[in-house]
């Protein structure tokens, strides 16, 4: 690739997206900018915080340093894409609500896809995992102890299906 | 990129599905540069065979970062804080390059000093010992990361972070501390670790992480 647009295909919680991207647009813009899902946030840009974390073919990627071709074929989820199709919420959005697990609500979807992933691996993760895991993005507010107490609450609580 | 830096040429790599593979070489372990640190971690022929060379690898980052970021890439952004250098110097991995003259394979130890010019990094060839043993020790990263091999009476003392590129050391660990002193160049000194300061430590670690090997502590 040099200088050209590409062509891009994939889907975007679950909704086929076409467009094409200069070599060097971030997912996170195409998703923020185009497609106006702008729960994902941004915050360092460097790929260090987890705020823009969305799942690629299920994997937790920072879409501030993933590129827009990058996901050519590929499966987007943000936090958009969470919810069940009758409107429940995921049971990490569910338990993050009920445990308090945020106080200004920046990071809380990049934890939050973070969170899922992690229960899409692993269904029930011991409390130390679950400390690895979200450790890997950065709260400013809460000091992880409520997040940590969600995801295990989330652990619990069943996956609404049929979405 | 977000910044308004545009690129020449992208190359995508991750089409190279080839160079992603773990494989049992007998006397040695072939890591494809474009396998993740994800997958180095979660293999389980790396877990029979190098389980401390795993362990000091799944110490990188974080599992976002593990997820994504590859071996290959970690080595050839040449970053003097990433700790794949230092970690495959002192096992003695060797680096297999794909050239304009055909493949060349290169010690880890010596290659990030000049990486070959219009090179694709293929494969990381991993030498199974059993008598080896590696320690590691990144507690005071980003100021000093110190990585110790030991194979009979001979060790091999990676330093990360102190010097614009690793610093390694080859010799007799009983010659250890003064021989490291005297061949440690002048460390970095600013305002995050002062030179005499990460001297220091690096003696400090690297007798602390050869006592554990010895007393036969994981890494
Ligand atoms: C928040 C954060 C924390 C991190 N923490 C750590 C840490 O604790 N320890 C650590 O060691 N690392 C750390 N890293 C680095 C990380 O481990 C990745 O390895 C690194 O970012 C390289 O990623 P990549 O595989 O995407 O390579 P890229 O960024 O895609 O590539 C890096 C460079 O290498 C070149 N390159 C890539 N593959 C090849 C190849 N096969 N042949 C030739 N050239 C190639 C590219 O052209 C580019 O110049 C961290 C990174 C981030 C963002
Ligand atoms: S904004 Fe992407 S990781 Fe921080
Ligand atoms: S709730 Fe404010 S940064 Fe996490």
């Amino acid at each position: 690739m040099s200088g050209e647009m590409a062509f891009v295909s994939c889907t975007v919680n679950s909704v086929t997206q076409e467009f094409h991207v200069r070599p060097e647009e971030m997912l996170i813009d195409v998703l923020r900018d185009r497609l106006a899902l702008t729960g994902t946030k941004l915050s360092c840009d460097l790929g260090a915080c987890g705020a823009c974390t969305v799942l690629l073919d299920g994997k937790p990627v920072s879409s501030c340093a993933t590129f827009a071709w990058q996901t050519d074929g590929m499966n987007v989820r943000t936090v958009e894409g969470l919810a069940a199709a009758n409107g429940a919420l995921d049971p990490v959005q569910q338990a993050f609500i009920e445990n308090s697990a945020f106080q200004c609500g920046y990071c809380t979807p990049g934890m939050i896809m973070l969170a899922r992933a992690l229960l899409d691996r692993d269904p029930s993760p011991d409390r130390e995992t679950i400390r690895v895991w979200m450790g890997a993005n950065i709260c400013r507010c809460t000091g992880y102890e409520m997040i940590i107490e969600a995801v295990e609450k989330a652990a619990l609580i069943p996956l609404e299906t049929g979405k | 990129m977000r910044s308004g830096d545009t690129a020449g040429t992208l190359i995508n790599l991750s089409a190279l599905p080839t160079l992603c593979g773990i494989e049992d070489r007998g006397d040695f372990i072939r890591v494809g540069a474009l396998a993740t640190h994800w997958d180095v971690e979660t293999s389980p022929l790396l877990a029979t065979r190098l389980a401390a060379f795993q362990a000091a690898w799944t110490t990188i980052g974080n599992v976002r970062i593990r997820m994504t970021g590859t071996v290959g890439g970690n080595l050839m952004a040449a970053e003097r804080a990433y700790d794949g250098p230092v970690l495959l110097g002192v096992i003695g991995a060797k680096l297999i390059f794909l050239t304009d003259a055909g493949e060349i394979s290169l010690p880890a130890l010596s290659a990030h000093q000049d990486y070959p010019d219009r090179a694709l990094l293929t494969a990381i060839d991993i030498p199974v010992s059993m008598t080896a043993r590696l320690s590691f020790d990144r507690s005071l990263k980003p100021v000093v990361s110190v990585a110790v091999g030991l194979d009979g009476g001979v060790v091999s003392v990676g330093v990360g972070c102190a010097h614009t590129t690793p610093f390694f050391w080859l010799g007799r660990i009983d010659d250890m501390e003064d021989a490291l002193s005297a061949a440690l160049p002048d460390p970095i000194d600013n305002p995050m670790g002062g030179a005499a300061y990460r001297r220091r430590m690096v003696g400090v670690l690297s007798r602390r992480l050869v006592d554990r090997l010895r007393r036969g502590d994981a890494s």
